[in-house]
């Protein structure tokens, strides 16, 4: 597959602390790219050095072959950007900020259809002032792609956006996939990245700690057992943290959660184990990790902390 | 081309939707005429073309300053120009739309007042519409450029309002344009002679009261133009979106 990002040892600091540290990365045509993180891990400054916004310390990034920062006005012809905060002139027309940025470029897609798809073919003659969050938040997204962009950078898309508002950025997005378009967002939303992205990379203090397809990342995160058990005599953690199988217990009450790689090997060695101890299941509870549980475990916080 | 033509269209658009800035295009002029005829003028038409004068430097000076330096540092700080780095527009393609969307409105402007001058108080324009229009164009050009110098070099909105007011008091009182240069003394007038706007209301006065044509302001237009190239420079090299 062909590359559309490429980045070697990426590394950008602020003062001493680096926002961005020795990070390398490929993002392939026609992938759907997120990078997921807590806020502060880098995301930002990462996405705006490959749009050219930021220059790097150190390490190379090529993006469509050009440099971002060398070839910038060249670049932004065929590159579609949503920052995470853009305002607009206040006293324009919807129709007047649309057709002006169409203006910029050297090919534009169809404005009228662009406006519908965005559901704000009926909002042109409103001046910007009178906008909602999400029709503006709409309109900055809509003039992302108003070049008919091969890249797309999308910082936050779905921020401050209603469920509604949501769903119509994640048609757009799928659009976007069907027209084979390489497309990168960072978002604060999991459950956006496991549906929208066939890759996922992780961040956290200017690094990527993990990178692979949402799937993957989350079977090859532990598992979790939960159960009661009808005996609680001689029964704790300590003895099931020494099955083989098992990484981690904690007991709740009367419930044990178990963390462990392999569901069906730990569910044999804990049947067994019962057996051995003449104690049975009162209930059994399995479940995998969602991607939520990963970034946890990845990054040992919340992604809105 | 076509990209120069909308991107002042645009300029043109949000100086006219903005009330504030209409009034201080139009009304503010008109009733500085007003108040300086009355108090100076007493009538005589020679007195009452000097006003006319210091009026039209006075509005170029406010509509550069204020118009251009502290609405684009306060536009640049609200995030609104950031937006445009990221497309390929060329900065001073903006910079000229920008710059002619000040110019036609100060040259309506302008037009207004010298037609209330004509029918109110009688002056003529003596040196010709011709050489007040090539001294209107490169003052405002000049001003212009100022303008944006202002606005790069102010790293914030509030220290555009700063800098252009300091700026522009010397520019309104050593200039001519409201106390006339005889009043002042000498070593005020050696000062003055530093500042562009002491030239511009020199050439303006030239040609409205006393008859001169480009011929006999051109010192002043050369002068204006070595600034203009100076002030566009470091504004090009200093301008940024954000």
């Amino acid at each position: 597959m062909a590359e559309a990002v490429s980045i070697k040892n990426l590394t950008k600091r602020y003062g001493e602390i680096p926002a961005v540290n020795d990070v390398s990365l490929s993002i392939f045509a026609g992938e759907i790219f997120g990078i997921l993180g807590p806020n502060g891990a880098g995301k930002t400054t990462m996405i705006e050095i490959m749009e050219g916004l930021r220059g790097q310390d150190s390490g190379e990034v090529s993006v469509l072959g050009m440099d971002p920062r060398k070839e910038r006005k060249k670049l932004n012809d065929v590159i579609g950007v949503q920052l995470q905060s853009t305002s607009f002139f206040r006293k324009l027309k919807v129709i007047e900020v649309v057709k002006q940025f169409a203006a910029y470029y050297s090919h534009h897609m169809d404005v009228d259809r662009l406006l519908e798809s965005f559901s704000l073919e009926k909002k042109i003659n409103n001046m910007i002032e009178d906008l909602s969050g999400g029709q503006r938040q709409r309109l900055t997204i809509l003039l992302s792609l108003i070049n008919d962009p091969k890249v797309i950078f999308l910082d936050e898309p779905t921020r401050d956006l209603d469920p509604r508002g949501r769903r119509q950025i994640w048609k757009v997005i799928e659009k976007a996939r069907e027209d084979n378009k390489t497309l990168i967002l960072t978002t604060h939303y999991i459950e956006e990245a496991e549906k929208l992205c066939d890759r996922v990379a992780i961040m956290d203090s200017g690094r990527i700690i993990a990178l692979d397809t949402p799937g993957n990342l989350v079977a090859s995160s532990n598992a979790q057992i939960r159960f009661g058990v009808a005996s609680k005599e001689n029964f704790d953690c300590v003895d099931l943290k020494k099955l083989s199988t098992v990484i981690d217990c904690v007991r709740k009450d009367v419930e044990y959660t178990l963390w462990v790689d392999n569901i069906e090997a730990a569910l044999v060695e804990l049947v067994k184990y019962l057996q051995e101890k003449n104690n049975t299941f009162s209930y059994l509870h399995v479940s995998r990790a969602t991607l939520e549980d990963v970034f946890i475990k990845m990054t040992g916080k919340g992604i809105d902390e | 081309m076509k990209l120069l033509l909308s991107e002042t269209l645009i300029a043109l658009k949000l100086s006219l939707r903005d009330r504030q800035s209409l009034f201080w295009a139009f009304l503010f002029p008109l009733l500085l005429l007003v108040l300086f005829v009355s108090a100076f003028g007493g009538g005589n038409p020679r007195a009452a073309s000097g006003v006319l004068s210091g009026v039209i430097c006075i509005s170029i000076f406010t509509a550069t300053l204020f118009g251009i330096g502290i609405v684009i540092a306060s536009v640049r700080e609200e995030g609104i120009l950031r937006r445009y780095r990221i497309t390929p527009l060329p900065k001073w393609v903006f910079v000229f739309g920008t710059v002619m969307s000040r110019y036609i409105v100060l040259f309506l402007s302008t037009a207004v007042l010298i037609l209330a001058a004509e029918v109110f108080y009688h002056i003529e324009i003596v040196g010709g519409f011709f050489s007040l229009f090539v001294v209107f164009t490169v003052g405002t050009a000049s001003f212009s450029a100022l303008g944006f110098a202002v606005a790069s070099f102010a790293p914030t909105a509030q220290s555009a309002v700063w800098m252009a007011n300091v700026l522009l008091m010397p520019m309104i009182l050593l200039s001519g344009a409201t106390i006339p240069s005889y009043i002042l003394p000498v070593w005020v007038n050696n000062v003055a002679l530093g500042l562009p706007s002491t030239y511009l209301y020199d050439a303006v006065e030239e040609v409205i009261v006393f008859g001169g044509g480009v011929a006999s302001i051109w010192p002043d237009l050369a002068v204006l133009m070595v600034f203009l190239t100076v002030a566009a420079a470091l504004s090009v090299k200093l301008f940024r979106w954000e």
